[in-house]
């Protein structure tokens, strides 16, 4: 026989709470993004940009 | 006189003999239609020889007693690489890592959200297996359930390490089925697309050029991701740990020798003996049950389910968005890497020729492989 209130409480925990790791990440990621290049040392961005159009022969 | 030859003519079941079809299935799928060729031609190969009776290839060391040689070469890859230590998807997270370019979802951070909402799938999953183990239609409970419901992450090794350490009896059918469904994303998602977007959503235009990302930025994600996910969810350390170390061999430009094999050798050597293990995971006797047609069809609505939850939050996204946004670009967010950003670049440009969506689709196709890991350290840690 299935418990429902726990199967209830994984489904919310398992989805909610891997929402707001992947949030949480994504902010951690920002503020580094934000704070990295105003680090010494310098760090400049690869010559290279990231561009789409590269990606048209996939 | 089988007693001295032991022909195995003699012992094959009619459930042998309709595995061995579906191995030899599965290898003409990889050769002639090319259709995911790394995981099906072995896990072909294993169907076979699982299935051909007395070959012994099975015997796992536990079960091999005193005799010196009696194990299995399958039965050890089984017992060591998949169930008692679980090692083989851990290694090949490695070489994911070290394949894998997390640029876009550095540039935009945002598109973790796709990711994270392309996981409902595997809610939806999970509830309906379990409503099939209320009514009785088949013997699912909470860890099975789980088990059929990673499947919704499209990402093969983490439903083997999730299946192997809560329903090992079902690792063979929900290995298939999540290889299976990553193969066939461009026949399951346009559809989805389409059915949830409008023409003119999915002809949205969305700059060409994202922003360039340091090397440092490049070299500090994956400890950061590690760090972060790891204390939110230990349990989810066996594989994030992982990805995350694979990358840092790729970023960090000093190990080119280690990060080569990571993506090369490792990963090769690593399919060989896990598609092997899994196709010989599935016997006869094991399979040919209804409910392994129950898993697929779950599988599939998994599958089907965290497709509509990317585009959903897709959508709204590009309703909060002040720049243009394409909602198809949600569909990424079932891992399926690099398939599922492929199929979305072909949906945009098939609308818009001036589209160029694959970088932006990379963003939530990585996060969606962090997302399923997460959810499976968040089941084993709550199930296992």
């Amino acid at each position: 026989m299935i418990d429902w209130d726990i199967a209830w409480q994984i489904t919310g925990i398992a989805f909610g709470f891997t929402f707001l790791v992947l949030i949480l990440l994504a902010l951690v990621v920002k503020a580094s993004s934000f704070i990295i290049p105003r680090l010494p040392g310098g760090d400049e961005p690869e010559e290279k940009t990231t561009n789409n159009n590269a990606a048209s022969g996939e | 006189m089988n007693e001295f030859l032991q022909v195995g003519f003699l012992d094959l079941s009619w459930t042998n003999g309709v595995m061995i079809a579906v191995g030899l299935v599965f290898i003409w799928l990889a050769i002639t239609k090319k259709w995911e060729p790394y995981a099906l031609l072995p896990i072909g190969t294993g169907v076979i020889l699982a299935n051909l009776p007395g070959t012994g290839l099975l015997i796992q060391p536990q079960d091999a007693g005193d005799e010196l040689g009696s194990a299995g070469l399958l039965g050890i890859f089984i017992e060591y690489g998949l169930l008692r230590y679980t090692v083989l998807p851990k290694l090949i997270f490695i070489g994911l890592g070290a394949m894998t370019d997390f640029s876009p979802l550095i540039a935009k951070p945002r598109l973790v959200l796709l990711g994270a909402a392309a996981q409902i799938g595997i809610v939806i999953a999970f509830l309906g297996a379990l409503l099939l183990g209320h009514f009785g239609i088949a013997d699912f409970g909470l860890r099975e359930a789980a088990s059929i419901a990673i499947i919704g992450g499209a990402d093969g090794p983490t439903t083997v390490y999730l299946t192997s350490r809560l329903a090992p009896e079902l690792m063979g059918v929900a290995a298939v089925a999540a290889y299976s469904y990553m193969a066939m994303v461009a026949i399951i998602q346009p559809p989805i697309i389409r059915a949830l977007t409008s023409k003119k959503e999915r002809q949205i235009y969305m700059d060409t050029q994202i922003r360039p990302v340091s090397k440092r930025e490049r070299i500090m994600f994956p400890i950061i991701a590690t760090i972060v996910v790891v204390l939110l969810v230990p349990k989810s350390a066996p594989l994030v740990g992982m990805f995350m170390f694979g990358n840092l061999l790729r970023e960090s430009g000093v190990v080119e020798r280690l990060s080569v094999s990571a993506q090369n050798s490792l990963i090769n050597i690593t399919t060989i003996v896990l598609m092997l293990s899994i196709g010989a995971s599935m016997p006869g006797e094991v399979v040919m049950r209804p409910e392994t047609l129950m898993v697929l069809a779950l599988g599939l609505i998994a599958f089907a389910g965290g497709t509509a939850g990317g585009v959903l939050m897709g959508k709204l996204m590009k309703f909060i968005s002040k720049e243009p946004f394409n909602p198809i670009i949600g569909a990424a967010g079932v891992s399926a890497v690099p398939m599922a950003a492929r199929v979305v670049q072909q949906v945009g440009q098939k609308e818009n020729p001036r589209n160029f969506l694959l970088m932006y689709a990379m963003g939530p196709n990585v996060a969606g492989v962090i997302g399923s890991a997460v959810v499976a350290g968040v089941l084993i840690n709550m199930l296992g």
